[in-house]
């Protein structure tokens, strides 16, 4: 009996960490619908929505809800802003130069911001909006930053939904994820569909930002990189693309990686994670929900 | 004469150093229908995507009601009202019938001409009625190729540019497509652009037509005309 309350607790867990992948997964994927490149900078949106949310409650003492609002918007903006400095000049470049690209903005924003004028390369406590309360429920425990992420993600999870299959830019977004050239022969500028799509996969890791410091109240400038690399093999083991696919991989991820450190060690919990990977890529390489595979 | 509906004059385009198309010209007047026939590779697709601008050419002019289109990006060339039906249809598989349809309209500004033409796509392919909520991906070849004509025609164009409209359909349905070609030509006076490989058919349907050899233009006129020239017979129709 001890260890199904056990478990369930550490399910409750390894869901909250899902909750964060899923939502830094979603990013990954969509962009990769529509450019058909791997933005590995995406980890570090992650990062500055964590740091904006820090400033956000130390500085101006922010109301939750306008705290998330904020966070969101401000990440989104530089995201998009990445896109349009570094990424639009090279759109008629071989992939391999994106791709080498986004690993330099990652590393010009980790390095830059971990500079003494900036937010160092220290660790900084991240002061939690709530205060923390259990509730017990039968025999195991739920706190409120449980329920917070588990509605914030839900609401947003609802969001995206509804922006891509019942508006006119996600219809827009779905169509260029298959064919960029036919869309612009829509009379559509492919463009804007891109800034769209960066936009909206930098609120959803600010959010991811926000929600996982709230949960590991540390951050730090290289916070990105680890949630980043797993959030992205999740994007992976769902099928690189599929929307559902990024959901169901964070989940399966944070799940496993909790279970690991619960009934392992924490020590393997990044280790069990690639190997989850590397497993996937031998005896399904598209992932879950993928078809055929696309050579880059 | 005032100025020419559609003109295409002097027209080079290369890939790499691979002459694509040379020294092209061709014009059209409002309500025509034009054919390229040709064999494969004789730059006829080339000379399509060039007019819609995915393709920049090395030198040359294309003007669309005195407009200059190699000034413009491919979407604003849809605004101006030219737009294709490209090789292979290429519809969106991932959208619903509906789906691709909308976008098809999508830069319309005006609702009413929308949900004219709405209307009338729908009158025009009954059967894309009957398949509105499903995936364009689960369509036949011949519901796919109505639907990439039907997602053509919501954008409003004045000039349709269609990139071989029969491969990979069946007599009978490439009839039944082109009898649709001619009436939409006639309902709604859009001139017509045509790149067909069976070179019988799109003589018969078209008013003009220009014959293409490596990249050049070797033979233009009217489509009676090079229906009975005996080499074109002995080239292309099989005589």
């Amino acid at each position: 009996m001890e260890i199904l309350i056990y478990l369930t607790q550490q399910f409750i867990n390894g869901i909250q960490l899902g909750a964060v992948y899923a939502l830094i997964a979603l990013g990954y994927t969509m962009v990769y619908g529509v450019l058909r490149m791997i933005n590995f900078a995406h980890g570090d949106i992650f990062m500055l929505g964590a740091f904006i949310s820090y400033y956000g409650i130390t500085k101006f003492n922010l109301p939750f809800p306008i705290l998330i609002l904020s966070t969101s918007l401000l990440t989104a903006v530089i995201a998009i802003l990445i896109e349009k400095i570094a990424y639009k000049p090279l759109r008629n470049a071989p992939k391999i130069s994106l791709l080498i690209t986004a690993v330099g903005v990652s590393l010009f924003l980790e390095y830059t911001l971990s500079l003494n004028a900036f937010f160092t390369p220290n660790y900084i406590g991240f002061p939690r909006p709530f205060e923390i309360r259990s509730y017990d429920i039968g025999m195991f425990s739920i706190n409120n930053i449980h329920l917070i992420i588990f509605s914030v993600t839900i609401i947003s999870l609802a969001l995206l939904y509804l922006l891509i299959y019942k508006s006119k830019y996600g219809i827009a977004m779905r169509a260029a994820s298959h064919d960029l050239e036919i869309t612009r022969l829509m009379g559509i500028r492919t463009d804007n569909i891109i800034s769209f799509t960066f936009g909206i996969g930098g609120a959803l890791a600010g959010i991811g930002g926000l929600l996982y410091s709230m949960a590991y109240p540390q951050i730090n400038v290289f916070m990105g990189i680890m949630p980043g690399i797993k959030s992205f093999i999740a994007a992976v083991l769902g099928g690189i693309g599929i929307i559902h696919g990024a959901v169901l991989g964070g989940f399966i991820i944070g799940i496993s990686e909790v279970f690991v450190s619960a009934f392992l060690s924490s020590t393997y919990r990044d280790g069990v994670i690639f190997i989850i990977l590397f497993i996937f890529l031998l005896f399904r390489p598209n992932g879950i929900f993928g078809k055929n595979i696309e050579k880059v | 004469m005032s100025e020419k509906f559609f003109e295409v004059r002097n027209l080079y385009v290369n890939y790499g150093a691979i002459k694509a198309l040379e020294d092209i010209s061709l014009s059209a007047t409002e309500g025509e229908i034009i054919s390229l026939i040709g064999a494969n590779g004789a730059g006829k697709s080339t000379l399509l995507k060039t007019i819609c601008g995915f393709i920049k050419p090395l030198k040359g002019k294309i003007n669309f009601k005195g407009i200059n289109l190699l000034r413009l990006s491919t979407d604003l060339i849809v605004k101006h009202g030219i737009t294709m039906v490209p090789e292979g249809r290429r519809i969106f598989p991932n959208l619903t019938v509906k789906e691709n349809l909308d976008i098809g309209g999508y830069s319309l500004k005006n609702k009413k001409i929308f949900s004219e033409l709405y209307d009338f796509v729908l009158k025009l392919f009954p059967r894309l009625k009957e398949r509105i909520k499903q995936f364009a991906g689960t369509l036949s070849g011949g519901e796919q190729q109505m639907l990439a004509i039907g997602r053509a025609l919501m954008s409003n164009p004045k000039l349709l540019l269609l990139d071989e409209p029969s491969m990979g359909l069946s007599p009978k349905i490439t009839n039944e497509i082109f009898e649709l070609i001619k009436n939409i030509n006639n309902d709604k006076k859009i001139t017509i652009i045509l790149v067909e490989q069976n070179a019988k058919l799109a003589l018969k349907y078209s008013n003009k037509a220009f014959v293409m050899e490596t990249g050049k233009i070797v033979l233009s006129g009217e489509s009676e005309q090079i229906e009975n020239d005996p080499q074109i017979i002995k080239a292309y129709l099989g005589g």
